[in-house]
């Protein structure tokens, strides 16, 4: 079977081996294949579409209503959590007490170390190594080579091209 | 009515059907023929396409027997999802699909089927004359690499090395953009590639 397309040496020796090694079906097996063909929608019964959402829908409802119900008493305490970390929020700057309220603010924690003159691009990576970890995981160069997995390949190569398109 | 044997496509339409002329409107009249339950619709739509089938379903489980159950169960699941084919779009595809699915399924068994053979350690296949031997020792190495291969890269690898398909089948085929298609067929034919160095040598130097 020849592909519509040009095809590389190195692929048209696979494309040879496979062709010298694959079973091509005789004259009666084709026959035979063909009448099995039209014997199928006398065997089987298509269900429509409708049934099996009929089969599943219930199933699935209870696993989401099961899943919101584990996960709501976390998210509501992880959306507090986010609320009460926020300063500007208005309902807690109206909840914090006077007193509290009072109380000077922590010193700021100290500033990055100044770049001095002489210091090169070698010297970020130092810089970077007095940060937290997520500030190394976010200059992580491991995503420009390509996805881990197959399956990401799509939104790898789309995130690349829209980089591209935008000439970010 | 299905177990009559199917006639060409030119018999199985109606006159002024072919006479019209347009191949979509052929396939989408064979579609909804077969959804009703016409099996020579059915067979008339299959049929040129069963070639590419058996050879897929040969590859993954290297006996023809199986081979011809595997397209009639591939059948029979292409039957059951006719529904969602949109004719005009790539029938073969759509087929393929199924079969590389088979596929994967058969290759599966084979990979336990060889541990289990390591383990009994009984020859896999009685003497033969030596050609054959080769060759059949050849496809059950070509089995062994693809059953060793990540899914969506045996599946890229068949459809294009077996099904003869371009990469804009093959994208649809499996649920992909045509540039996610072309990475993917170059990945596993490398692979393929590292994996039957020696096989493809030697299918060189005997050619």
């Amino acid at each position: 079977m020849k592909p519509d397309r040009p095809v590389h040496d190195e692929e048209r020796e696979l494309m040879q081996l496979f062709d010298a090694t694959a079973d091509k079906p005789s004259g009666p097996t084709l026959t035979k294949l063909s009448a099995r063909a039209a014997d199928v929608p006398a065997r089987v019964k298509r269900r429509p579409r409708w049934r099996s959402l009929l089969f599943w829908a219930p199933g699935m409802a209870a696993a989401v209503a099961a899943l919101v119900f584990v996960l709501s008493p976390s998210l509501k305490h992880s959306r507090a959590g986010a609320v009460a970390s926020s300063p500007t929020h208005p309902a807690l700057v109206a909840r914090v007490p006077e007193k509290l309220a009072k109380v000077p603010a922590a010193p700021a924690t100290p500033a990055a170390p100044v770049a001095t003159e002489g210091s090169d691009s070698a010297d970020l990576a130092a810089a970077f190594d007095d940060s937290d970890a997520t500030a190394t995981a976010a200059i992580s160069l491991d995503p420009l080579y390509g996805p881990s997995q197959d399956d990401d390949l799509d939104a790898w190569l789309y995130a690349t091209n829209s980089v591209l398109k935008t000439g970010g | 009515m299905s177990t009559s044997f199917p006639t060409p496509l030119s018999l199985a339409l109606p006159a002024q059907a072919c006479e019209k002329g347009p191949a979509l409107s052929v396939e989408h009249e064979l579609v909804a023929r077969a959804l009703d339950g016409d099996g020579r619709a059915f067979a008339s739509l299959v049929e040129p396409h069963l070639s590419m089938l058996y050879r897929i379903a040969a590859r993954a489980c290297g006996s023809s027997a199986l081979a011809e159950d595997a397209v009639q169960e591939a059948l029979t699941v292409a039957y059951q999802r006719l529904d969602r084919y949109q004719p005009g779009t790539s029938l073969k595809a759509f087929l393929a699909a199924i079969a590389v699915r088979k596929a994967h399924t058969l290759l599966r068994g084979e990979r336990r089927r060889r541990v289990r053979e390591e383990v009994a350690d009984t020859p896999e296949h009685p003497a033969g004359p030596g050609e054959l031997l080769d060759a059949e020792r050849t496809r059950a190495r070509i089995r062994e690499v693809l059953s060793s291969l990540p899914k969506k890269r045996r599946e890229v690898a068949m459809l294009r090395l077996d099904a003869g398909m371009s990469y804009n089948e093959i994208a649809k085929a499996v649920g992909s953009t045509e540039g996610s298609a072309r990475v993917l067929v170059h990945l596993a034919l490398k692979e393929l590639r590292e994996k039957l160095g020696e096989v493809v040598a030697t299918g060189e130097q005997e050619s």
